[in-house]
Protein backbone atom coordinates (compact mmCIF):
# COMPACT_ATOMS: atom_id res chain seq x y z
CA UNK A 1 0.00 0.00 0.00
CA UNK A 2 1.75 3.23 -0.89
CA UNK A 3 0.60 6.95 0.88
CA UNK A 4 -1.87 7.69 -1.36
CA UNK A 5 -4.04 4.44 -1.26
CA UNK A 6 -3.73 5.22 2.70
CA UNK A 7 -5.60 8.08 2.94
CA UNK A 8 -8.20 6.95 -0.09
CA UNK A 9 -8.70 4.28 1.98
CA UNK A 10 -9.11 6.24 5.31
CA UNK A 11 -11.53 8.31 4.34
CA UNK A 12 -13.49 5.48 2.80
CA UNK A 13 -13.71 4.54 6.31
CA UNK A 14 -16.06 7.22 6.79
CA UNK A 15 -18.65 6.59 4.43
CA UNK A 16 -19.71 3.23 6.69
CA UNK A 17 -21.94 5.04 8.75
CA UNK A 18 -22.42 3.64 12.36
CA UNK A 19 -18.96 1.84 12.10
CA UNK A 20 -17.14 0.92 15.28
CA UNK A 21 -14.54 3.45 15.11
CA UNK A 22 -12.50 0.78 17.36
CA UNK A 23 -12.17 -1.55 14.17
CA UNK A 24 -9.35 -1.46 12.45
CA UNK A 25 -7.89 -2.36 9.00
CA UNK A 26 -4.88 -4.68 9.46
CA UNK A 27 -3.49 -3.11 5.92
CA UNK A 28 -3.42 0.49 7.32
CA UNK A 29 -2.00 -0.80 10.39
CA UNK A 30 0.83 -2.22 8.37
CA UNK A 31 0.98 0.80 6.22
CA UNK A 32 1.18 3.06 9.54
CA UNK A 33 3.80 1.02 11.08
CA UNK A 34 6.35 1.93 8.91
CA UNK A 35 5.33 5.36 7.31
CA UNK A 36 5.39 8.28 10.20
CA UNK A 37 3.58 10.71 8.21
CA UNK A 38 0.89 8.01 7.59
CA UNK A 39 0.73 7.33 11.27
CA UNK A 40 0.04 11.19 11.77
CA UNK A 41 -2.86 11.21 8.99
CA UNK A 42 -4.40 8.11 10.20
CA UNK A 43 -4.33 9.44 14.08
CA UNK A 44 -6.12 12.51 12.16
CA UNK A 45 -8.91 10.53 10.64
CA UNK A 46 -9.31 8.67 13.13
CA UNK A 47 -9.92 12.16 15.64
CA UNK A 48 -12.13 12.95 12.25
CA UNK A 49 -14.59 10.59 13.09
CA UNK A 50 -14.88 10.50 16.77
CA UNK A 51 -15.73 14.41 16.24
CA UNK A 52 -18.10 13.44 13.16
CA UNK A 53 -19.78 10.80 15.50
CA UNK A 54 -19.69 13.28 18.23
CA UNK A 55 -21.34 16.29 16.54
CA UNK A 56 -24.38 13.92 14.86
CA UNK A 57 -25.44 13.19 18.72
CA UNK A 58 -25.24 16.80 19.43
CA UNK A 59 -28.86 18.34 18.92
CA UNK A 60 -30.07 20.55 16.47
CA UNK A 61 -32.73 23.56 17.66
CA UNK A 62 -36.06 22.50 16.44
CA UNK A 63 -37.76 25.56 14.69
CA UNK A 64 -39.27 27.57 16.63
CA UNK A 65 -43.28 27.87 17.54
CA UNK A 66 -45.42 29.36 14.92
CA UNK A 67 -42.51 28.67 12.58
CA UNK A 68 -45.42 27.16 10.02
CA UNK A 69 -47.76 30.01 10.62
CA UNK A 70 -44.90 32.67 10.23
CA UNK A 71 -44.17 30.74 6.34
CA UNK A 72 -47.61 30.25 5.73
CA UNK A 73 -47.82 34.05 5.81
CA UNK A 74 -44.84 34.56 4.17
CA UNK A 75 -45.95 32.55 1.48
CA UNK A 76 -49.56 34.10 1.22
CA UNK A 77 -47.32 37.85 0.85
CA UNK A 78 -45.38 36.52 -1.68
CA UNK A 79 -48.59 35.36 -3.89
CA UNK A 80 -49.87 38.76 -3.59
CA UNK A 81 -47.30 40.73 -5.71
CA UNK A 82 -47.63 37.98 -7.92
CA UNK A 83 -51.08 38.34 -8.62
CA UNK A 84 -50.47 42.55 -9.02
CA UNK A 85 -47.48 41.64 -11.36
CA UNK A 86 -49.68 39.40 -13.63
CA UNK A 87 -52.88 41.75 -13.42
CA UNK A 88 -50.10 44.91 -14.27
CA UNK A 89 -48.58 42.22 -17.54
CA UNK A 90 -52.11 41.92 -18.99
CA UNK A 91 -52.68 45.89 -19.20
CA UNK A 92 -49.01 46.02 -20.71
CA UNK A 93 -49.56 43.42 -23.01
CA UNK A 94 -53.01 44.94 -24.93
CA UNK A 95 -50.83 48.42 -24.47
CA UNK A 96 -47.43 46.90 -25.79
CA UNK A 97 -48.15 46.99 -29.94
CA UNK A 98 -49.25 50.94 -29.69
CA UNK A 99 -46.21 51.62 -27.43
CA UNK A 100 -43.85 49.78 -29.96
CA UNK A 101 -45.41 51.53 -32.90
CA UNK A 102 -45.30 55.17 -31.15
CA UNK A 103 -41.64 54.44 -30.09
CA UNK A 104 -40.58 53.60 -33.65
CA UNK A 105 -42.64 56.55 -35.17
CA UNK A 106 -40.75 58.61 -33.11
CA UNK A 107 -37.39 56.92 -33.94
CA UNK A 108 -38.21 57.49 -37.34
CA UNK A 109 -39.28 61.18 -37.03
CA UNK A 110 -36.05 62.37 -35.28
CA UNK A 111 -34.00 60.33 -38.02
CA UNK A 112 -36.25 62.12 -41.08
CA UNK A 113 -35.41 65.29 -39.30
CA UNK A 114 -31.69 64.44 -38.86
CA UNK A 115 -31.42 63.50 -42.60
CA UNK A 116 -33.19 66.55 -44.05
CA UNK A 117 -30.77 68.91 -42.36
CA UNK A 118 -28.30 66.68 -43.73
CA UNK A 119 -29.74 67.75 -46.96
CA UNK A 120 -30.26 71.15 -46.60
CA UNK A 121 -26.96 71.62 -45.63
CA UNK A 122 -25.51 70.61 -48.85
CA UNK A 123 -27.61 73.31 -50.45
CA UNK A 124 -25.95 76.63 -51.44
CA UNK A 125 -26.59 79.60 -48.27
CA UNK A 126 -29.86 81.55 -48.77
CA UNK A 127 -28.97 85.29 -49.59
CA UNK A 128 -31.71 87.86 -48.59
CA UNK A 129 -32.61 90.27 -51.44
CA UNK A 130 -34.85 92.69 -49.42
CA UNK A 131 -32.23 93.81 -46.87
CA UNK A 132 -35.02 92.44 -43.94
CA UNK A 133 -33.65 90.08 -42.44
CA UNK A 134 -29.68 89.53 -42.34
CA UNK A 135 -28.14 85.97 -43.26
CA UNK A 136 -27.14 83.72 -41.02
CA UNK A 137 -23.40 83.15 -40.80
CA UNK A 138 -23.02 79.92 -42.91
CA UNK A 139 -19.70 79.46 -41.32
CA UNK A 140 -21.60 78.49 -37.97
CA UNK A 141 -24.12 75.85 -40.05
CA UNK A 142 -21.82 73.26 -40.14
CA UNK A 143 -20.87 73.71 -36.58
CA UNK A 144 -24.91 74.01 -35.81
CA UNK A 145 -25.46 71.01 -38.08
CA UNK A 146 -22.83 68.90 -36.40
CA UNK A 147 -24.28 69.45 -33.29
CA UNK A 148 -27.95 68.94 -34.16
CA UNK A 149 -26.99 65.59 -35.60
CA UNK A 150 -25.03 64.64 -33.05
CA UNK A 151 -28.03 65.62 -30.72
CA UNK A 152 -30.50 63.94 -32.68
CA UNK A 153 -28.35 60.50 -32.90
CA UNK A 154 -27.93 60.52 -29.18
CA UNK A 155 -31.94 60.76 -29.01
CA UNK A 156 -32.45 58.10 -31.35
CA UNK A 157 -30.48 55.84 -29.72
CA UNK A 158 -32.23 56.14 -26.87
CA UNK A 159 -35.34 55.62 -28.39
CA UNK A 160 -34.16 52.52 -30.61
CA UNK A 161 -32.94 50.44 -27.46
CA UNK A 162 -36.28 50.68 -26.02
CA UNK A 163 -38.43 50.67 -29.22
CA UNK A 164 -36.44 47.33 -30.11
CA UNK A 165 -37.11 45.86 -27.05
CA UNK A 166 -40.81 46.44 -26.99
CA UNK A 167 -40.73 45.50 -30.67
CA UNK A 168 -39.17 41.90 -29.22
CA UNK A 169 -41.46 41.48 -26.42
CA UNK A 170 -44.26 41.93 -29.21
CA UNK A 171 -43.23 39.28 -31.19
CA UNK A 172 -42.89 36.48 -28.44
CA UNK A 173 -46.24 37.46 -27.11
CA UNK A 174 -49.43 35.88 -28.61
CA UNK A 175 -49.61 38.33 -31.47
CA UNK A 176 -51.47 41.81 -31.94
CA UNK A 177 -54.34 41.72 -29.39
CA UNK A 178 -57.63 43.99 -29.76
CA UNK A 179 -56.60 47.91 -29.20
CA UNK A 180 -57.30 49.34 -26.10
CA UNK A 181 -60.61 50.57 -25.25
CA UNK A 182 -61.38 54.44 -27.30
CA UNK A 183 -58.51 53.90 -29.86
CA UNK A 184 -60.48 51.09 -31.79
CA UNK A 185 -60.80 53.31 -34.65
CA UNK A 186 -57.09 54.02 -34.94
CA UNK A 187 -55.08 52.46 -37.79
CA UNK A 188 -52.78 49.85 -36.24
CA UNK A 189 -49.95 49.50 -38.44
CA UNK A 190 -49.51 46.17 -39.62
CA UNK A 191 -46.88 44.16 -38.31
CA UNK A 192 -43.64 43.67 -40.20
CA UNK A 193 -41.91 39.91 -40.37
CA UNK A 194 -40.21 38.28 -37.50
CA UNK A 195 -37.14 38.38 -39.25
CA UNK A 196 -36.91 42.29 -39.95
CA UNK A 197 -38.21 43.11 -36.37
CA UNK A 198 -34.96 40.52 -35.15
CA UNK A 199 -32.64 42.33 -37.90
CA UNK A 200 -33.67 46.04 -36.99
CA UNK A 201 -33.04 44.67 -33.26
CA UNK A 202 -29.73 43.04 -33.71
CA UNK A 203 -28.50 46.39 -35.76
CA UNK A 204 -30.13 48.50 -33.02
CA UNK A 205 -28.11 47.19 -30.70
CA UNK A 206 -24.82 46.81 -32.67
CA UNK A 207 -24.64 50.65 -33.18
CA UNK A 208 -25.88 50.79 -36.67
CA UNK A 209 -27.52 54.05 -36.82
CA UNK A 210 -31.00 55.02 -37.37
CA UNK A 211 -32.08 55.13 -41.05
CA UNK A 212 -29.98 52.24 -41.97
CA UNK A 213 -31.14 49.85 -44.93
CA UNK A 214 -32.82 47.44 -42.16
CA UNK A 215 -34.38 50.03 -40.21
CA UNK A 216 -35.37 51.90 -43.17
CA UNK A 217 -36.95 48.48 -44.35
CA UNK A 218 -38.58 48.05 -40.82
CA UNK A 219 -40.28 51.70 -40.73
CA UNK A 220 -41.75 51.45 -43.90
CA UNK A 221 -44.70 49.75 -42.61
CA UNK A 222 -45.55 53.66 -40.84
CA UNK A 223 -46.42 54.84 -44.36
CA UNK A 224 -48.57 52.81 -44.89
CA UNK A 225 -49.57 49.88 -47.35
CA UNK A 226 -50.33 52.51 -50.22
CA UNK A 227 -47.41 54.32 -49.93
CA UNK A 228 -45.32 51.12 -50.22
CA UNK A 229 -47.12 49.81 -53.16
CA UNK A 230 -46.76 52.94 -55.13
CA UNK A 231 -42.79 53.26 -53.76
CA UNK A 232 -43.38 55.77 -52.53
CA UNK A 233 -41.41 54.97 -48.67
CA UNK A 234 -39.06 56.63 -46.89
CA UNK A 235 -36.76 58.59 -49.34
CA UNK A 236 -33.66 57.38 -50.08
CA UNK A 237 -30.44 56.72 -47.82
CA UNK A 238 -28.45 59.46 -48.29
CA UNK A 239 -25.23 58.51 -50.24
CA UNK A 240 -22.28 58.29 -47.81
CA UNK A 241 -19.35 60.26 -49.04
CA UNK A 242 -15.98 58.06 -50.10
CA UNK A 243 -13.72 57.87 -47.16
CA UNK A 244 -10.92 60.31 -47.47
CA UNK A 245 -13.16 62.64 -49.69
CA UNK B 1 -65.68 17.40 13.32
CA UNK B 2 -62.49 18.99 13.68
CA UNK B 3 -60.15 16.41 14.05
CA UNK B 4 -56.56 16.83 12.40
CA UNK B 5 -56.18 15.38 8.97
CA UNK B 6 -52.79 13.45 8.78
CA UNK B 7 -50.27 14.32 7.34
CA UNK B 8 -50.04 12.59 3.83
CA UNK B 9 -46.72 10.46 4.43
CA UNK B 10 -45.94 10.04 0.87
CA UNK B 11 -44.73 12.67 -1.31
CA UNK B 12 -46.96 11.95 -4.51
CA UNK B 13 -50.01 12.47 -2.55
CA UNK B 14 -48.59 15.63 -0.85
CA UNK B 15 -47.20 17.22 -4.42
CA UNK B 16 -50.55 16.22 -5.81
CA UNK B 17 -52.53 18.11 -3.07
CA UNK B 18 -50.40 21.14 -3.39
CA UNK B 19 -50.96 21.06 -6.86
CA UNK B 20 -54.79 20.40 -6.94
CA UNK B 21 -54.27 23.43 -4.86
CA UNK B 22 -55.53 21.62 -1.37
CA UNK B 23 -55.08 24.45 0.94
CA UNK B 24 -53.83 22.15 3.70
CA UNK B 25 -51.37 21.34 1.72
CA UNK B 26 -48.95 23.84 2.12
CA UNK B 27 -49.24 23.34 5.95
CA UNK B 28 -48.60 19.68 5.43
CA UNK B 29 -45.58 20.30 3.16
CA UNK B 30 -43.93 22.41 6.21
CA UNK B 31 -45.01 20.58 9.10
CA UNK B 32 -43.44 17.33 7.55
CA UNK B 33 -40.20 18.69 6.42
CA UNK B 34 -39.40 21.47 8.48
CA UNK B 35 -37.16 19.71 11.00
CA UNK B 36 -35.01 18.88 7.57
CA UNK B 37 -35.09 21.77 6.25
CA UNK B 38 -34.20 24.06 9.60
CA UNK B 39 -31.60 21.33 10.48
CA UNK B 40 -29.54 21.97 7.70
CA UNK B 41 -29.91 25.45 7.60
CA UNK B 42 -29.22 26.11 11.34
CA UNK B 43 -25.71 23.89 10.54
CA UNK B 44 -25.03 25.67 7.32
CA UNK B 45 -25.27 29.36 8.56
CA UNK B 46 -24.44 28.65 12.25
CA UNK B 47 -27.13 31.32 13.39
CA UNK B 48 -30.01 30.57 14.44
CA UNK B 49 -32.05 33.75 13.22
CA UNK B 50 -30.15 33.44 9.94
CA UNK B 51 -31.38 29.43 9.69
CA UNK B 52 -34.86 30.68 10.75
CA UNK B 53 -34.91 33.24 7.56
CA UNK B 54 -33.31 30.96 5.22
CA UNK B 55 -35.68 28.05 5.95
CA UNK B 56 -38.57 30.22 5.56
CA UNK B 57 -37.34 31.45 2.31
CA UNK B 58 -36.70 27.68 1.07
CA UNK B 59 -40.53 26.97 1.78
CA UNK B 60 -41.50 30.03 -0.40
CA UNK B 61 -39.73 29.20 -3.07
CA UNK B 62 -41.06 25.50 -3.30
CA UNK B 63 -43.93 26.20 -3.04
CA UNK B 64 -43.83 29.12 -5.75
CA UNK B 65 -42.13 26.51 -7.63
CA UNK B 66 -44.72 23.34 -6.81
CA UNK B 67 -46.09 23.47 -10.18
CA UNK B 68 -42.99 22.77 -12.02
CA UNK B 69 -42.57 20.14 -9.44
CA UNK B 70 -41.41 16.41 -11.54
CA UNK B 71 -43.28 14.16 -9.39
CA UNK B 72 -41.13 11.49 -10.03
CA UNK B 73 -38.54 12.90 -7.96
CA UNK B 74 -38.50 12.49 -4.23
CA UNK B 75 -39.29 16.20 -2.16
CA UNK B 76 -36.77 15.78 0.12
CA UNK B 77 -33.75 16.09 -1.84
CA UNK B 78 -35.39 18.61 -3.83
CA UNK B 79 -36.41 20.77 -0.81
CA UNK B 80 -32.78 20.38 0.62
CA UNK B 81 -31.05 21.30 -2.30
CA UNK B 82 -33.38 24.69 -2.22
CA UNK B 83 -32.44 25.25 1.32
CA UNK B 84 -28.43 24.57 0.52
CA UNK B 85 -28.97 27.23 -2.32
CA UNK B 86 -30.76 29.94 -0.23
CA UNK B 87 -28.01 28.69 2.59
CA UNK B 88 -25.08 29.36 0.06
CA UNK B 89 -26.52 32.71 -1.38
CA UNK B 90 -27.21 33.48 2.35
CA UNK B 91 -23.43 32.78 2.62
CA UNK B 92 -22.11 34.96 0.41
CA UNK B 93 -24.46 37.85 1.57
CA UNK B 94 -23.63 37.70 5.06
CA UNK B 95 -19.74 37.44 4.27
CA UNK B 96 -20.18 41.07 2.45
CA UNK B 97 -22.10 42.95 5.17
CA UNK B 98 -19.90 44.23 8.76
CA UNK B 99 -20.62 41.76 11.48
CA UNK B 100 -23.91 42.63 13.31
CA UNK B 101 -24.44 43.37 16.80
CA UNK B 102 -26.28 40.46 17.89
CA UNK B 103 -27.67 38.43 20.75
CA UNK B 104 -25.66 35.42 22.28
CA UNK B 105 -28.28 32.64 21.77
CA UNK B 106 -29.05 33.63 18.46
CA UNK B 107 -24.83 32.89 17.46
CA UNK B 108 -23.60 29.18 17.61
CA UNK B 109 -19.82 29.82 19.32
CA UNK B 110 -17.66 27.63 17.11
CA UNK B 111 -14.83 28.55 19.19
CA UNK B 112 -13.86 26.45 22.09
CA UNK B 113 -14.03 27.39 25.58
CA UNK B 114 -11.35 28.35 27.21
CA UNK B 115 -9.76 25.20 28.79
CA UNK B 116 -11.73 22.78 26.95
CA UNK B 117 -9.40 22.57 24.06
CA UNK B 118 -10.30 19.35 23.34
CA UNK B 119 -13.99 19.56 22.47
CA UNK B 120 -14.07 17.76 19.22
CA UNK B 121 -17.67 19.37 18.70
CA UNK B 122 -17.20 22.45 18.80
CA UNK B 123 -13.12 22.08 16.97
CA UNK B 124 -15.39 20.42 14.35
CA UNK B 125 -17.39 23.22 14.06
CA UNK B 126 -14.76 26.01 13.90
CA UNK B 127 -13.06 23.90 11.08
CA UNK B 128 -16.48 23.49 9.23
CA UNK B 129 -16.74 27.14 9.03
CA UNK B 130 -13.32 26.91 6.97
CA UNK B 131 -14.33 25.07 4.48
CA UNK B 132 -16.15 26.01 1.12
CA UNK B 133 -19.85 25.76 0.92
CA UNK B 134 -20.33 23.39 -1.37
CA UNK B 135 -17.61 21.28 1.08
CA UNK B 136 -19.79 22.11 3.78
CA UNK B 137 -22.98 21.20 2.05
CA UNK B 138 -22.45 17.53 1.26
CA UNK B 139 -20.75 16.91 4.21
CA UNK B 140 -23.52 17.65 6.41
CA UNK B 141 -26.24 16.27 3.91
CA UNK B 142 -24.05 13.12 4.22
CA UNK B 143 -22.99 12.95 8.08
CA UNK B 144 -25.38 15.07 9.56
CA UNK B 145 -28.68 14.36 7.51
CA UNK B 146 -28.09 11.03 6.89
CA UNK B 147 -28.38 11.36 3.03
CA UNK B 148 -26.98 8.77 0.51
CA UNK B 149 -25.07 9.58 -2.32
CA UNK B 150 -27.81 9.44 -4.78
CA UNK B 151 -29.96 11.90 -2.77
CA UNK B 152 -27.36 14.28 -1.90
CA UNK B 153 -26.58 13.89 -5.55
CA UNK B 154 -30.60 15.17 -6.52
CA UNK B 155 -29.75 18.04 -3.74
CA UNK B 156 -26.91 19.74 -5.17
CA UNK B 157 -27.38 19.19 -8.70
CA UNK B 158 -24.04 17.77 -9.28
CA UNK B 159 -22.90 14.00 -10.29
CA UNK B 160 -22.53 11.69 -7.79
CA UNK B 161 -18.60 11.51 -8.41
CA UNK B 162 -18.66 14.96 -7.84
CA UNK B 163 -20.35 15.06 -4.39
CA UNK B 164 -17.74 11.78 -3.61
CA UNK B 165 -14.85 14.32 -4.54
CA UNK B 166 -15.87 17.00 -2.44
CA UNK B 167 -16.96 15.20 0.59
CA UNK B 168 -13.53 13.21 0.69
CA UNK B 169 -12.02 17.35 0.18
CA UNK B 170 -13.99 18.03 2.72
CA UNK B 171 -12.95 15.29 5.14
CA UNK B 172 -9.16 15.54 4.26
CA UNK B 173 -9.10 19.50 5.17
CA UNK B 174 -10.90 18.96 8.34
CA UNK B 175 -8.78 16.07 9.09
CA UNK B 176 -6.21 18.45 8.63
CA UNK B 177 -7.50 21.09 10.63
CA UNK B 178 -8.14 18.86 13.69
CA UNK B 179 -4.17 17.93 13.41
CA UNK B 180 -2.93 20.92 13.10
CA UNK B 181 -5.28 22.10 15.89
CA UNK B 182 -3.20 19.73 18.06
CA UNK B 183 -6.49 17.87 19.19
CA UNK B 184 -5.57 14.36 20.66
CA UNK B 185 -8.44 11.82 21.62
Amino acid sequence: MNCREFERRCNARLDVRDAPPSRLDPALDAHEAVCPSCRALGAAYRLLAQAVDSRARSPVPSAPDGFTDRVLAAVEADRMPSVRRRQGWTLARRWLPLAAAAALLATTGIGLRAWRSGLDADRPPVVATDGAVPPADPRDLPKALADATSATLSLAWEASVPAARVGSEVLEDAGFPDPPPGLAGLPVPSVPAAEVWQEVGDRVNAGVVPLSGSARSAFSFLLGTRAREAGGGLPPAPSRPPRGA
Amino acid sequence: MTGVLPIPTDDRTLVDALVAGDSRAPRWLIDRFQADVFALCYRMMNHRQDAEDVAQETFVRALRAIRGFDVTRPVRPWLLGIAANRCRTALVKRSRRPAPTESAEDCVDPRPARGDPDDLTTELALALERLRPEYRLVFTLFHEQDLPYEEIALAVERPIGTVKTWLHRARAELAGHLSRRGVSL
